[in-house]
This record gives C-alpha cells, sequence and structure tokens, in this order.
C-alpha cells in the first residue's frame, strides 16, 4: 500500500508516517511538501491513496486536486486547517473523496482512510432485475450503466451507486442517513453535505431540474425520492 | 416602545480613524473635527479614541502633557489602506470582517501543531501500537516541538495584541547597540549554521549608544535575522551592520536571499503573511516576525525600513530614537 502525503509541515508529515507504519505496517509512504512536488509523485509513483491538505506554499491544494483529476482516479482524502462547509464542498465538486479537518488524531485519519478504500473497493451493487426503465431513463444493473434517451452517461462508481439505490427504491423517500449508509458506509451518517454534492451532480447528468424534477425529488428535511 | 439611540461613536469611529494620521490626542482630534466642518466635544473625541483602541486601530504611544497620544496600529494602517477611514457604515462592518480574518487565521495556523501533536500523542497511548525506543523518542520530540511551536505563537500573538493596545510598558535604559547585536547574533546562529549561512557583524569600532527596552529590540533583531538566514541560499551571508544617522540608532539586516516582489513589500507587515521565496524553509515561521519587529520599533517611537530586489536580495533596518521613545518619564525605569 502506497500513501502519499501532501502537506508543508514536516512533523505532521512525520507523525501520520509513523502513524501508519506502527497500525498498518504494510504501508509505503511517500511525502510531498508542495503541489508541484504532489503532481510529480502522483504521476511517477502511483500510490494507492492521497492525503492533500488545502494550504500549500506554491499551488492552492484544490488547484492540485483538480490537476491531479485531469489524469488520475487515484483516491484523495483532503485535509484542512478549515473547518469550513464551503471548503469540504469545493473539495468534493472537485473530486475528492473524503475530507478531513485538522486537528485529527492517527485513529480518525486511519478510520478515514480505510473507509476510502473500503468504499472504492466495493463491488457494484447487482440486482435481480435486468433493468430499470423510467421516461428516458434507463438502469442496465448487469452492465452497471445508466442510459438517457439510450446514450450511455458517464457516471462515477459512486454516482452509479447512489442512482442505483434510488431507482431501486423508486417512488418511496430514502432518508439521508440511508442513502449516506448504503452510498458511503456507516460512518458517513452526518455528512449530508456529501449527498447534496453528488445528488447535484447526478441532476446535471440526469439534467433533472431540482425545482421541477422528472427524476429525482428533494424531501426536505428528510432526504430524496426517485418519482415512480 | 423604547427606541434605541444609534451609538455616536459607532458610526463616527471610522471618520476619526481617517483623522488620526500619524498619531492624534483628544484635543487634536476634536480639532480636525471642528477643522473638517463637523465640530466634536473633547469629550466625545476621546471616546471615539477609546473605541478605535477596544477595536485595535490604535495604540496608546505615550501620554503628550495631561492627554494621552494614539497612534495607528498595523491593523489600523491596513483598514485604511482598504479605504475605511470616512466611510462609517461600510467601514465598521469592513474592521469586523479584518477581526475574523485574523482569529481564523490564528485558529488556522494552531491546528497544523495540533494535529502533529495529538497524532503523536495518540500513538504513545494507544495500546494497539507498539512504538520502538526510537520511534518513542521521535514520538515525544515532536510533540515537544509542536508544543513550543504553539506556546511561541500564542505568546506572539499576545505580544502583538498588547502593543496594539499600548498596554506593554517599555523597560528602559541606556545600553551599546553593539552589545544587542552581539546578542542577537548569537542567539540565531546556531539556526544559520544548520542552514550553513553565515553571519558577519560590522560597524561596531564605535559603535552608539541607545536608551531603549533591550528584550524587546533584541526580540526585534531576532525576527529579522531570523528571517534573513531563512531565506539565505547556502554558502551565503547575513551582514548586519550598526550605525547611527540623524538622532536614530540604525541595526541592518542584509541577505543575499530571493529577494521581495514590490506587491510582497506592501503586505510585508501583515500578520500571518509569508513571502514567496523559498517556502520549503519559509514553513519554520507562521508570518508574525515581521509585524511582531514592527510594533516594537513603533513602541519606541522607530520603524523598520525595507529595501529589496528581486533576485538581490533584501535589507532591512530597524531603527530607533537614540534617546528613547520621547519620554521616557512615562516609562518605567
Amino acid at each position: 500500500m502506497r500513501i502519499l502525503v501532501v502537506d508543508d509541515a514536516p512533523d505532521l508529515i512525520e507523525s501520520v508516517r509513523l502513524g501508519f507504519e506502527l497500525q498498518w505496517r504494510e504501508i509505503e509512504l511517500l511525502e510531498a511538501a508542495t503541489g508541484e512536488a504532489a503532481l510529480d509523485r502522483v504521476e511517477r509513483d502511483h500510490p494507492d491513496i492521497v492525503l492533500l491538505d488545502i494550504g500549500l506554499p506554491d499551488i492552492d491544494g484544490f488547484e492540485v486536486l483538480r490537476q491531479i483529476r485531469a489524469f488520475s482516479d487515484v483516491p484523495i482524502v483532503m485535509l484542512t486547517a478549515r473547518d469550513d462547509a464551503m471548503d469540504k464542498v469545493k473539495g468534493l465538486e472537485l473530486g475528492a473523496d473524503d475530507y478531513i479537518t485538522k486537528p485529527f488524531n492517527h485513529l480518525e485519519l486511519m478510520a478515514r482512510v480505510k473507509a476510502v478504500l473500503r468504499r472504492l473497493s466495493m463491488p457494484t451493487p447487482t440486482s435481480r432485475a435486468p433493468s430499470f426503465q423510467s421516461g428516458d431513463l434507463e438502469v442496465d444493473f448487469a452492465a452497471h450503466e445508466a442510459r438517457l434517451r439510450g446514450e450511455r452517461l458517464e457516471l462515477t462508481p459512486t454516482e452509479y451507486k447512489l442512482l442505483y439505490h434510488l431507482v431501486r427504491n423508486a417512488g418511496h423517500v430514502l432518508q439521508h442517513e440511508t442513502l449516506l449508509a448504503k452510498v458511503w458506509g456507516r460512518e458517513y451518517v452526518d455528512e449530508v453535505d456529501y449527498l447534496r454534492v453528488y445528488v447535484r451532480r447526478l441532476r446535471d447528468k440526469l439534467g433533472d431540474d431540482p425545482d421541477r424534477p422528472r427524476y429525482i425529488r428533494t424531501e426536505r428535511g428528510l432526504g430524496y425520492r426517485f418519482i415512480a | 416602545m423604547t427606541a434605541t439611540i444609534p451609538d455616536a461613536t459607532a458610526a463616527l469611529a471610522p471618520a476619526a480613524l481617517g483623522l488620526v494620521d500619524e498619531g492624534v490626542t483628544p484635543t487634536q482630534l476634536a480639532d480636525r473635527f471642528a477643522a473638517a466642518g463637523a465640530p466634536l466635544d473633547p469629550a466625545l473625541a476621546e471616546r471615539l479614541l477609546e473605541r478605535l483602541l477596544e477595536l485595535g486601530l490604535v495604540r496608546v504611544a505615550r501620554s503628550a502633557g495631561s492627554e494621552r497620544l494614539f497612534v495607528p496600529t498595523s491593523l489600523g494602517r491596513t483598514a485604511l489602506e482598504h479605504g475605511i477611514g470616512g466611510v462609517p457604515a461600510v467601514g465598521l462592518q469592513e474592521i469586523e470582517r479584518l477581526r475574523t480574518d485574523l482569529l481564523s487565521t490564528i485558529a488556522h495556523e494552531l491546528r497544523t501543531p495540533l494535529t502533529a501533536l495529538r497524532t503523536s500523542v495518540g500513538l504513545l497511548g494507544d495500546p494497539a501500537s507498539t512504538p520502538t525506543e526510537e520511534q518513542r523518542r521521535a514520538l515525544v520530540a515532536t510533540i515537544e516541538r509542536n508544543a513550543d511551536r504553539m506556546q511561541r505563537l500564542i505568546g506572539d500573538v499576545l505580544d502583538l495584541a498588547r502593543f496594539r493596545s499600548g498596554s506593554i510598558r517599555l523597560q528602559l535604559r541606556r545600553f551599546d547597540a553593539c552589545e544587542l547585536a552581539e546578542a542577537a547574533t548569537a542567539s540565531v546562529r546556531p539556526l544559520a549554521d544548520a542552514h550553513k549561512v553565515s553571519i558577519t557583524l560590522a560597524g561596531c569600532d564605535n559603535g552608539p549608544s541607545v536608551y531603549a527596552d533591550h528584550r524587546r529590540l533584541e526580540q526585534a533583531l531576532v525576527n529579522l535575522l531570523s528571517n534573513a538566514q531563512k531565506f539565505s541560499p547556502e554558502g551565503s551571508a547575513v551582514a548586519v551592520t550598526v550605525g547611527s544617522r540623524d538622532g536614530m540608532v540604525i541595526w541592518q539586516v542584509e541577505d543575499r536571499g530571493p529577494g521581495i516582489a514590490l506587491d510582497d513589500q506592501a503586505r510585508l507587515f501583515e500578520r500571518f503573511f509569508v513571502g514567496r521565496g523559498d517556502r520549503s524553509r519559509a514553513s519554520e515561521g507562521v508570518g508574525l516576525g515581521l509585524p511582531t519587529a514592527l510594533a516594537i520599533a513603533q513602541a519606541h517611537g522607530g520603524t523598520i525600513e525595507v529595501a529589496s530586489e528581486v533576485g538581490r536580495g533584501s535589507t532591512f533596518a530597524l531603527v530607533v530614537p537614540a534617546d528613547g521613545p520621547g519620554e521616557p518619564e512615562d516609562q518605567e525605569p
């Protein structure tokens, strides 16, 4: 397991390194103190996961994230010293897989990293029903893909998983916590921002207007419902 | 129903800040309002200055006769640069924003060392982790370094706040300006040695004497020297020169670092501004060194002068009056 830690505080990298070495043992920790170095390392060393600080000395961490996403799907956990919901949403929208706020301790960090790796390695859910059809949308459960007016939609694994659970429960409200637990894992039941970002992305891809939805209706304060 | 009486000081504070200029007593402020066509009771002028003091926009420099002299703080100057003076409603909101920004920056700066600390403490206390003796020592060293770093940061922030509010009393005495340079140089030398940077001292054949707060001036000069060695390339020298000019004593610190772009020069004295030179080593600092040094120089009635050219290096000069901050009898012996 190769973990790349990008932060300009050497002591933080060192304590994270010791944390992983003592708890996981089988890891190789790569480090980068700047955004440039991080981009080089991702390209050259192909880490299995990246822990990326937002406040880097040369390039903003969000910009590094955007640039990594242009060529790599490596899981990325943003590290930030700002306790700001806007930052979290911005990171997720740019393609971060998770987000952890400083100060964290080694157990919180390990739990986050494990959860991200587990989520990304989980098999895509399948169903005995071959497919689901509603209006112009068809979800092909066997092929793990969705088509709108016959055109295949480019969905990330997380987006597909979210759509899958919504359509499998079409006509019923799925509460925030239920969706978060099914798609992200039980540790994430309070992360409603994650859900909002991904529902927005799905709606964009489906061409769905949240004010006059054809597919995904917001049930204010409760959750979401796929319109049957 | 009770009507709320608007607080006159809240509405007038930004206008007052615009009239403080380089320094003002309550009577002078009342005169300046009158000259601007808005006569003001001196008691209200004093309340206005108290309000600016609360906001951290001015500090008390000294007592002039029976009255206190208020001068703008670095935050006050920043507020003026943002065009706050004279625009009442928007002004106070903007000042509040600057203060909130400062608080979040302090919290932000504390979070990184706190993370290293929490992670290290957690590993030492976690029965599931069994560090070797060497790893234990490394964890303890990380804890010590980061606790020190947090303590320094908090100390620096408090110092700056005290300078701003005028609550730091200078401990004035007469001493040799070269002796101060030697003391400051000695405390920075180990760091400079580690970075393979040498420090030279000149101008001490017939060095001037100065009536000032030794500990505070040493702190200011150490801050300038720390920056200079930090931004110096390996193998280069930082030159310290002691001299005097027009009743002022000058400690000049010259480095061969990357220099500072003009845009950055304007922001150098803002709290938490860290320049964009060699950032791999710049990460040691959190950007309070220069504002603190400037606050110390200003408390002495002096200043810090900067000359810099990108690619050639920078010179910072700590300049203070040789005979003290004006009215030494107001300061504690």
